[in-house]
């Protein structure tokens, strides 16, 4: 089976993975809330302008009629308005999803980065004074839950030294005034923005090169980045650390180091690639994890992303903007696990074959 | 001309619990340039502690006290950030498991071309510049400055698995290990060494997992490194039979000692220690025609429970009140035969 039919089998699956979800959140939220229209509709709305909202959606209907309704509008891109913003939600996803792909995917190179480092350090000695350090650190991060991390960082460094900004992706003044990166597009043949790209605060005010935008958007990515990379701190330390100290009693290290190779090309060249491989596979896992945490992390630093969105229509009961952005966030996962997996195919050669 | 390999009172010790277990227990051998030897002995026998000290390879929680002279520098006390000088082109060795000593996530190209590489920089040291250590025959690395020595790489290791017999080698050179049979493995293992053109080979137990027949092409192979390139090699088995088409000497260790040292002829046709009339009497199918097989009684002793005296005597049919007080050397009992044993 070639690398295409995996991956048009991997697609097909998560498209029935959404279906699924879409389901389960519909009828949660059908629960939730059985007649939003008067929350729709607003407070101060006349009885008719409730029933215009209530035929709109087809509210009357049982829930697998409105879910019926749902799922041929969401096909052909009518994911629906959100009450709440009164902006279609589609648009909505494409403003806040790019902000926390961002902030995401920066916590994530560094949590990946810095967790492997010190998962090699401590199994070159262990039971030495640097595995016991970060043994007691990463003990004690992951002890406390990420909201309270994330309010001592406030208080610390926002509240107490003023070190960093305390919410916001970016300085709204400067936010305001940045343009969006845009660029000579040959398929369309013109200069168009780059979709997804001019939504992100720091790419986006690096593209342009407008520093200080950049600048600011650097400065207040970093108490949410610093906690999203403590939030489950340590579990890739202490699986690069066993794997390492497992790899390193192999033969085949054994072979590099007999071949007359140095103690260095014997652990970066020989050993480290293999002892990447089962943190490797926790990756997609660490990635969903990090998105499910930026909800928490987002409405702390009321950094405007996808979690501050859905938590903010979880509160609102504004259901499409809730079943849009869980949608998103599902598309999200599937993908960053496909990558995984086709990325450890590449990292070990043994697993190619079951594609 | 020195040895390539002295060894002298090499002591190797666990780390246990309660005390440090020591299974090689002052062991004497010296290896000469281009020759092979044997060491034989039952699983315990410390056979391949031995190898692993010789090769400065032992586990963490293994030390090796005593002289382990390469290439005329003891070894033993070299702190392990400066071994790999040794290693390589000094000495390498090759492992019982085909399966696992192989890198699954490098191709075979790749792990056979670090040889190469690791080989061009051995030569650029003084030690092996130096006229202490001679190459009795075959082309001299040293000196070869042709198209051969510049050739890149992956084309040496392409010819090299040419030279170990596989098939196909440009296909193979290409692969994973774990697209290649256990026999092939071993044999690009084989491949390794003759791109690091080792000055000694510890081969522990090479053909224990192969079948016949892939045995036969390994040893013939080994045998064909030692001629064409002057290696020296020590050759770990269990299996008598195996170790006697090969080497030109024998050792025969029992519970950490050599009890038995000679040309391998006269080791395998004049037995003198009754531990190697065992082994060679526990040949099934008969060793010269003989009919029964005759099993040793009991099992190796225990290192951290060693009997006193002779280590041999719980279970030597032989066995004298002496042999339970007094401890055994070796004796040379023919020209170059030498063993450890109160009979003679």
């Amino acid at each position: 089976m070639g690398l295409a039919t995996y991956v048009a089998r991997r697609v097909l699956f998560g498209f029935f993975v959404i279906i699924g979800e879409l389901l389960i959140i519909f009828y949660l939220t059908n629960i939730a809330a059985p007649n939003p229209a008067v929350i729709w509709a607003g407070p101060e709305s006349t009885q008719a302008q409730v029933q215009l909202v209530a035929q709109t959606y087809h509210l009357y209907s049982p829930w697998y009629v409105q879910f019926y309704y749902y799922i041929m509008n969401v096909f052909t891109g009518n994911w629906g308005t959100s009450p709440l913003y009164q902006q279609p939600v589609l648009s909505l996803i494409e403003e806040y999803l790019p902000v926390t792909l961002e902030l995401t995917l920066i916590a994530f190179v560094i949590k990946i980065g810095l967790e492997t480092v010190l998962g090699v350090v401590s199994a070159m000695r262990p039971n030495g004074a640097a595995d016991s350090l970060i043994k007691v650190t990463y003990t004690t991060v992951r002890s406390a839950p990420p909201f309270l991390v994330a309010l001592g960082l406030l208080l610390v460094f926002a509240y107490g030294t003023h070190t960093f900004p305390s919410s916001q992706p970016i300085n709204p003044i400067l936010g305001a005034t940045v343009p969006p990166f845009q660029f000579y597009n040959p398929l369309a043949g013109k200069v168009t923005g780059f979709w997804l790209v001019d939504n992100m605060p720091i790419l986006n005010a690096l593209l342009v090169g407008d520093w200080a935008a950049f600048s600011s958007a650097v400065a207040h990515a970093v108490l949410p980045v610093v906690t999203l990379v403590l939030f489950g701190f340590g579990g890739i330390v202490r699986l690069v650390k066993v794997s390492m100290l497992e790899v390193l009693d192999q033969d085949y290290i054994r072979t590099a180091r007999a071949k007359g190779l140095r103690e260095n090309a014997v652990i970066f060249k020989h050993a480290l690639r293999n002892s990447l491989l089962p943190a490797f596979t926790l990756m997609g896992v660490v990635f969903a994890g990090l998105v499910a945490g930026s909800l928490v992390v987002e409405t702390v630093f009321s950094y405007y992303g996808l979690g501050y969105y859905v938590a903010q229509s979880l509160i609102t009961f504004d259901t499409p903007s809730l079943i849009g952005s869980l949608i998103l966030i599902t598309v999200v996962i599937i993908l960053s696990n496909l990558v995984v997996d086709i990325g450890y195919g590449f990292l070990d050669p043994r697993t190619r074959v079951g594609y | 001309m020195t040895e390539t390999l002295a060894v002298s009172d090499l002591w190797v010790d666990y780390r246990t619990k309660s005390a440090w277990a020591s299974a090689v227990r002052g062991v004497n051998l010296s290896v000469g340039a281009g020759e092979v030897i044997g060491v034989v002995g039952e699983s315990g026998s410390g056979k391949s502690s031995l190898a692993l000290a010789i090769i400065k390879l032992l586990p963490a929680n293994a030390r090796a006290r005593g002289k382990v002279d390469v290439l005329g520098k003891d070894i033993v006390g070299l702190p392990s950030k400066d071994a790999h000088l040794y290693r390589g082109a000094g000495m390498t060795m090759i492992f019982q498991e085909p399966m696992t000593s192989l890198n699954p996530v490098m191709r075979v190209s790749d792990q056979l071309s670090e040889a190469v590489v690791s080989r061009r920089e051995h030569h650029k040291l003084e030690m092996f510049r130096s006229d202490s250590v001679s190459v009795p025959r075959g082309p001299d690395p040293r000196f070869s400055m042709g198209p051969e020595r510049r050739a890149p790489p992956s084309k040496e290791a392409v010819e090299a698995l040419r030279q170990v017999r596989i098939s196909d080698p440009e296909r193979t050179a290409a692969k994973y290990p774990h697209e290649l049979s256990g026999g092939e493995r071993q044999r690009v293992m084989i491949a390794m060494s003759f791109l690091l053109r080792p000055r000694l080979l510890v081969a522990d137990e090479p053909t224990t997992a192969l079948d016949v027949t892939t045995q036969a092409q390994v040893l013939s192979l080994l045998l064909k490194l030692s001629r064409d390139e002057g290696t020296s090699i020590i050759f770990v088995s269990h299996d008598i039979l195996v170790v006697g088409q090969v080497a030109q000497r024998v050792a025969v260790m029992y519970a950490g000692e050599v009890v038995e040292l000679g040309p391998t002829e006269a080791v395998l046709h004049n037995p003198l220690h009754p531990y190697t009339r065992g082994l060679i009497g526990s040949i099934p199918g008969g060793f010269k025609g003989e009919k029964r097989i005759e099993q040793i009684p009991g099992s190796p002793p225990d290192i951290m429970k060693l009997p006193s005296g002779c280590k041999f005597n719980p279970r030597c049919k032989f066995a004298m009140d002496r042999c339970r007080v007094e401890e055994t050397a070796l004796k040379e009992m023919e020209k170059d035969h030498f063993v450890a044993c109160h009979l003679y």
